[in-house]
């Protein structure tokens, strides 16, 4: 509407509907009265909000059967299906546990872990070694360049080890005690 | 002339409680330690204008009393959240106009599609057809106004001016603060307003016409 701003015009938007705040009410009433474009308004608003309270009021309570029992039979069915969601988890875990489990033995196959210092441990798992093959006794690990070695703990920072032997590739039938090559 | 300022008063909870005398602050807490009974109380007490509610926003019955059903699932679901300091009505509400505007808005979502694959299907009015306009009544032409407004002031227009909570009641249903419902309120109210005139100016009849008996305000209450 030319000439209101949109404070007056929400402000009497508010009072069509009995819900400015009162002290705010005076200043609008008069406004309406003095102001033709804000009366104008006035009269519009409220004959909007006769027509919403009209079409509130028309529609009749609502009907049918209640919505207890249908609630009632879904709410039981949800607290019977609960514990069953949740524990399809345990065997699950379960598996991964023991899965972690294997793969980890497996790695420390032939070494046990007095054996290994924690410089060991650190060559073993910064991957300057890769584990080839094991027997119970001699497993065998090919180092960077290829060549290989048999023992039970391996070099840490080029030194090795006297109970590591090289191979040269080839499986050693016999493992002497020494430096490498 | 006297201000015409005959609005009904608020009732929110108007149905008449099926367990008088206990408050719905005790059923909760009955219903928390798992008396179901209480909670059918609880639905009991608010069914019939949580329907209703949603029934103003989707227009269907079946799917408004199942709207509903899922509220009261929900509610169930989620009663350890409840604050027990809070009113239990505007929660519950809350939670079905939440529930009622997602469901409109995947309807949307979808309607969008249908509407590319249903192109030409309805084609050009016939001129020599009566225009449907003049059948249909208030009800009908109140919601095809409402359902052009913006979902943010449709919704307070319909919970203030056809549901009657109050602007506190609606501040905890939309989880909004009162100044921000009252401001959105009022400019409900003035967009109504500005489409309804549209629409009547537009019809061949008027049904209605605002204003007509509408009295000014003098301060004289």
């Amino acid at each position: 509407m030319n000439g209101l701003s949109e404070l007056v015009k929400n402000q009497i938007a508010l009072l069509a509907g009995d819900d400015l705040e009162n002290e705010q009410t005076a200043d609008v009433r008069r406004s309406i009265e003095s102001c033709p474009h804000c009366r104008q308004h006035w009269v519009r608003l409220r004959g909007c909000v006769d027509v919403l309270d009209r079409v509130g009021r028309s529609e009749g309570p609502v009907s049918g059967e209640s919505l207890w029992p249908a609630v009632e039979s879904r709410l039981q069915r949800t607290v019977s299906v609960r514990p069953g969601k949740f524990n399809g988890w345990v065997p699950a875990l379960s598996m991964a546990a023991a899965c972690i489990a294997l793969l980890a033995a497996g790695q420390l196959d032939g070494v046990s872990p007095q054996e290994m210092s924690a410089a060991d441990q650190a060559v073993l798992f910064s991957g300057n070694l890769t584990h080839v093959r094991s027997t119970p006794a001699t497993p065998i690990w090919r180092g960077v360049k290829g060549e290989t070695f048999r023992g039970s703990v391996f070099s840490v920072g080029g030194f090795p080890y006297d109970h590591l032997s090289p191979t040269d590739g080839e499986p050693v039938s016999k493992q002497p005690a020494g430096r490498r090559e | 002339m006297a201000l015409s300022m005959t609005r009904k008063q608020v009732q929110t909870n108007d149905p008449a409680p099926p367990v008088a005398g206990i408050s719905d602050a005790r059923l909760v807490e009955l219903a928390r330690r798992g008396d179901s009974e209480a909670f059918g109380d609880l639905v009991l007490r608010y069914e019939r204008r949580l329907i209703r509610v949603i029934l103003r926003f989707v227009h269907d019955q079946e799917m408004a009393r199942d709207l509903a059903q899922e509220t009261f699932l929900r509610t169930y679901e989620r009663l350890d959240q409840f604050d027990p300091s809070r009113r239990f009505g505007p929660w519950l509400f809350r939670i079905g106009v939440n529930l009622t505007l997602d469901h409109l808005r995947r309807r949307k979502r979808r309607g969008r599609w249908a509407l590319f694959s249903d192109v030409g299907r309805e084609g050009a009015p016939d001129p020599q057809v009566p225009d449907p306009r003049r059948s249909i009544d208030l009800g009908q032409e109140v919601r095809a106004v409402l359902d052009e407004m913006p979902e943010t002031y449709r919704s307070v227009l319909v919970l203030r001016d056809l549901e009657n909570f109050s602007t506190s009641e609606i501040a905890a249903i939309l989880d909004r603060k009162e100044a921000t419902i009252r401001w959105r309120l009022a400019e409900a109210r003035n967009r109504f307003e500005a489409l309804w005139r549209r629409r009547q100016n537009g019809a061949t009849t008027s049904l209605i016409a605002p204003g007509a008996d509408v009295e000014t305000p003098t301060g004289d209450e």
